[in-house]
C-alpha cells in the first residue's frame, strides 16, 4: 500500500516539478518572481487545442504551441517587464500578478470559462510491476521532465548563452561591462520559460481539462515545491515538486485526503524552519 | 540570518493560506448554484417580460400578488434566470387558463436581490409591507433565505424556496417557510432504496467534497446506513478542483465495497471515473450532485454506467416533463437545470393551495399548505414533513450510450 501511494504521487509530484523548474529557472535567471508562470502554462494549452481543433494532427499542434507561448513570452519580456526596470523587485512582482490577471480574463473573453477535453497523450493501459499499479503517462511525464531538466542545467552551465544569463542575474551592471548584452539574455530567458510552461500545459491538458483555472491550485504547489527545493536551483525545483507530490499522496492516504494540502505546506515550513535556503539551495546574502 | 528565515517562514505560510483558501472557492455553493454559465446569455433574451405578462391582469374574481426575490445581476444571476424563467412559464399558462380556480389571476412582481443578504432583506420589506404580497418566492442562496425569512415571518407572509438547500433553513421553527427545493435527504433515500433493493448491496464506500454540500450528504448516508442496514466501509474527501483520485481509488480497490457513493460536481467526477479506467477499479459508482450535461460532454466513454439520484430528468418519458422539456427549450432556446422545473413545481403548489383553501389571505394560504399531501409535480410527489421541508420521490438514472436513461 505504502509502494502504491508513493507511485501515486509521482504523478502529481511531475506536474509540480515542471512547473517549479519554470519558476526557478526565470527567478535563476532574472532575479524575480513570475506569478504569470500558471497563466502562460493555462494559455498554452489553450494555444495547442484551439491548433488541434482546427484541425491539425496532435503532434503538430504540440510541436506549434511552445513556440506561440514563447513569442508570447518573449512580447511580455519586450513590451511589459522591460519597460518597469529590472532593478525593482516588488514593482516586477506587481507587474506579473497584473500580468496573470490579464491573461486569466483574456482566457475567458475567447474561450469562455467551460472545461475542455484533451486527447490522452500516453495508452491509458495500466502498467502492472507486481501487485503495484503505475500509469503510463505518470511515467512519460517524469521522463520528460527530468529530459527538459536535464538539458535546462546542461544550457545554463556548459553554452556560453546559458553562462551569459547567470551572470546577468546575478551582476547586471558587471555582466554589462564584460559585454554581455544584459536585456537580450533576459529577453532569450522569458521566451524559454514561456515555452517550457507550454511544455507542462501540453502534458497537464489531458488530466486536468483545459480551462481558465486549470493551472491555479497547482500554480501555488509549483511555488512551493521550487521553495522546498531551493528557490533557483533547477534540479531543486525538480526534485522539490516530486516531494511534495509523494508527501501529499502518502499523507492523504495515512492521514486525510481532506488535508493533503495543509499537510504539504506543513511539511514545508518544517523544512524552512531547518534549512531555510530549501533543500536545494545554496546561501545567499541578499542585500537589500 | 534570523530575518532571512522568518521572511521565508512567510512567505510560506502565505502560499499555504492561498492553497488552502483555493479549495474553498465554491464552498458555499450548491448543485443548485452550479448552473451553466452559457444559459444566463440565453436565457436573458426573455428578461423584461416578466411584469408585463404578469400585470395585465383583469381581475374577475380577484387577484393573487405573488411576490418573487430573485439574484438578476451580480455573480448568481444565471442560476436566478433559470428560476425565474421555470416560474414565469408556470404563472403564464395558469393566467392564460384563466386564473387559479378561475377566480384569481396572478400577479407577479419579481425584484432583484443580487445574491446579497441585506439587499433581499430590503427587497423582501417591500414585496410584504408595500406590494402587499400575497405569497412570496425566494429563489437566492441559503443565507439570502435565511436573511429574508425574518421578514416574511414578521408579516405572516408564505414563503416558498424552490432552490435554497442548506438544512439550516427548516430548523429555525419559522412556520411560514416552506422549502420546495430537493433536499439530499430525498436522495439518500432514493440512492438506498436502489443500491439495497436492487443491487442488492451492503457495502459502501463514500467520495465526498470537502465542504458543507460533500460533508452534509455524507453525514445523512450515515444516518441513513443504519435503517437500510448498509455499512460505510471507508469515506475519503477531495477539495473541490483536485484532479488525482489514485490515493481514494487506489484505497477502494483493495477494499472493494458494492458500490463508490459519490457527493460531487461533474468537474471532478469525470476525471474520477477516468482514473477509475486507469486504475481498473470496477466498482459501481452512484450520488448525486454531478447530474449536468457536461457530464457525458466531459466524461465520455468513461461515465458509461455512472448512475446518480434526481428529482428531474428529461429521460422522464412522463408527459408533463416531456412537455415542460419542449416548450422550455422552445421559449428560451438554453439549458437548464433542476430549478426551472422546481419553480415551475412550486407555483403550481401554491395554485393547489390557493383553490383549496379558496382564499389569497397569507393565513389561509400557509394553512393549505402545511395540509399538501402527495403533490403530483415535474419534480416528483410532494409532501412538507412537520419543518415543512418538502419530501420528494427521486428517480435514479444511469449514463447509457452517452444518454440518461431511468433506471429500472
Amino acid at each position: 500500500m505504502f509502494i502504491q501511494q508513493l507511485l501515486n504521487g509521482l504523478t502529481m509530484g511531475s506536474i509540480y516539478a515542471l512547473l517549479a523548474v519554470g519558476v526557478s529557472m526565470i527567478y535563476k535567471a532574472m532575479g524575480m518572481m513570475n506569478f504569470a508562470h500558471g497563466d502562460t502554462i493555462m494559455l498554452s494549452a489553450f494555444f495547442c487545442l484551439t491548433i488541434y481543433s482546427a484541425g491539425l494532427p496532435l503532434w503538430a499542434a504540440i510541436l506549434i504551441a511552445p513556440f506561440i507561448s514563447a513569442a508570447l513570452g518573449l512580447c511580455l519580456e519586450r513590451f511589459v517587464y522591460r519597460k518597469l526596470e529590472y532593478g525593482s523587485f516588488s514593482n516586477l512582482l506587481i507587474a506579473t500578478v497584473g500580468v496573470s490577471f490579464i491573461m486569466k480574463n483574456s482566457a475567458v473573453g475567447i474561450w469562455g470559462a467551460q472545461k475542455h477535453n484533451f486527447p490522452p497523450l500516453f495508452s491509458m493501459k495500466p502498467i502492472h510491476i507486481g501487485s503495484f499499479t503505475i500509469l503510463p503517462q505518470c511515467i512519460g511525464m517524469l521522463a520528460i521532465a527530468a529530459f527538459f531538466v536535464g538539458v535546462l542545467q546542461l544550457f545554463f552551465y556548459k553554452t556560453k548563452i546559458g553562462k551569459c544569463m547567470r551572470a546577468a542575474a546575478s551582476n547586471a551592471e558587471g555582466a554589462t561591462m564584460m559585454g554581455i548584452n544584459v536585456s537580450f539574455t533576459r529577453f532569450l530567458t522569458f521566451g524559454i520559460s514561456a515555452a517550457f510552461a507550454a511544455v507542462a500545459g501540453i502534458l497537464m491538458s489531458p488530466i486536468f481539462y483545459v480551462s481558465t483555472t486549470m493551472a491555479t491550485n497547482v500554480a501555488t504547489k509549483g511555488f512551493a515545491a521550487a521553495i522546498l527545493g531551493g528557490f533557483g536551483s533547477i534540479t531543486g525545483g525538480f526534485v522539490g515538486g516530486l516531494i511534495l507530490g509523494i508527501i501529499e499522496a502518502i499523507g492523504g492516504a495515512y492521514i486525510a485526503t481532506a488535508y493533503k494540502d495543509v499537510i504539504s505546506f506543513v511539511v514545508l515550513i518544517l523544512v524552512l524552519y531547518f534549512c531555510p535556503n530549501g533543500l536545494f539551495g545554496k546561501k545567499t546574502e541578499q542585500k537589500m | 540570518m534570523k530575518k532571512k528565515r522568518l521572511s521565508a517562514l512567510m512567505l510560506a505560510a502565505g502560499l499555504a493560506l492561498t492553497a488552502c483558501s483555493g479549495g474553498n472557492d465554491s464552498a458555499p455553493t450548491t448543485a443548485a448554484d452550479k448552473a451553466p454559465a452559457d444559459t444566463a446569455a440565453a436565457g436573458s433574451e426573455k428578461s423584461g417580460q416578466g411584469e408585463a405578462a404578469g400585470g395585465e391582469a383583469a381581475p374577475a374574481g380577484g387577484e393573487l400578488v405573488l411576490g418573487f426575490a430573485v439574484p438578476l445581476t451580480g455573480t448568481s444571476a444565471a442560476g436566478g434566470e433559470i428560476v425565474r424563467n421555470g416560474l414565469q412559464m408556470a404563472v403564464d399558462e395558469i393566467n392564460e387558463a384563466g386564473g387559479i380556480d378561475g377566480k384569481w389571476t396572478i400577479r407577479l412582481i419579481t425584484e432583484d436581490n443580487q445574491n446579497d443578504p441585506s439587499t433581499s432583506v430590503n427587497v423582501m420589506e417591500k414585496l410584504c409591507n408595500q406590494d402587499n404580497a400575497n405569497v412570496v418566492i425566494s429563489s437566492t442562496a441559503s443565507s439570502c433565505c435565511l436573511a429574508d425569512m425574518e421578514v416574511t415571518k414578521a408579516a405572516k407572509c408564505p414563503e416558498l424556496a424552490p432552490a435554497s438547500t442548506a438544512a439550516s433553513l427548516t430548523e429555525q421553527g419559522n412556520e411560514y417557510f416552506f422549502r420546495t427545493a430537493v433536499t439530499d435527504s430525498s436522495n439518500v433515500v432514493c440512492l438506498y432504496d436502489y443500491f439495497t433493493g436492487t443491487m442488492k448491496g451492503s457495502k459502501i464506500a463514500v467520495l465526498y467534497e470537502s465542504n458543507d454540500f460533500g460533508n452534509g450528504g455524507y453525514q445523512l448516508l450515515q444516518d441513513y446506513a443504519g435503517q437500510y442496514n448498509v455499512e460505510i466501509i471507508d469515506a475519503q474527501a477531495y477539495n473541490v478542483g483536485d484532479v488525482d483520485f489514485s490515493v481514494q481509488l487506489t484505497q477502494f480497490k483493495e477494499e472493494a465495497p458494492d458500490a463508490i457513493f459519490v457527493w460531487g460536481h461533474y468537474e471532478e467526477v469525470t476525471i474520477m471515473c477516468k482514473q477509475m479506467a486507469q486504475y481498473e477499479v470496477e466498482i459501481p459508482v452512484m450520488g448525486t450532485g454531478y447530474n449536468s450535461p457536461y457530464l457525458t460532454e466531459m466524461g465520455g466513454e468513461f461515465v458509461e454506467g455512472i448512475m446518480l439520484s434526481t428529482c428531474y430528468t428529461t429521460a422522464d418519458p412522463d408527459e408533463k416533463v416531456q412537455a415542460f422539456d419542449a416548450k422550455y427549450t422552445e421559449l428560451y432556446k438554453a439549458a437548464y437545470d433542476q430549478n426551472a422545473p422546481q419553480a415551475y413545481d412550486t407555483v403550481y403548489m401554491i395554485a393547489d393551495a390557493v383553490t383549496r383553501a379558496q382564499s389569497v389571505d397569507r393565513e389561509a394560504i400557509q394553512k393549505a399548505l402545511t395540509e399538501v399531501k402527495d403533490f403530483d409535480g415535474l419534480t416528483g410527489v410532494m409532501n412538507f414533513d412537520e419543518k415543512n421541508n418538502v419530501s420528494k420521490t427521486c428517480k435514479m438514472i444511469k449514463i447509457e450510450n452517452g444518454q440518461q436513461v431511468l433506471c429500472d
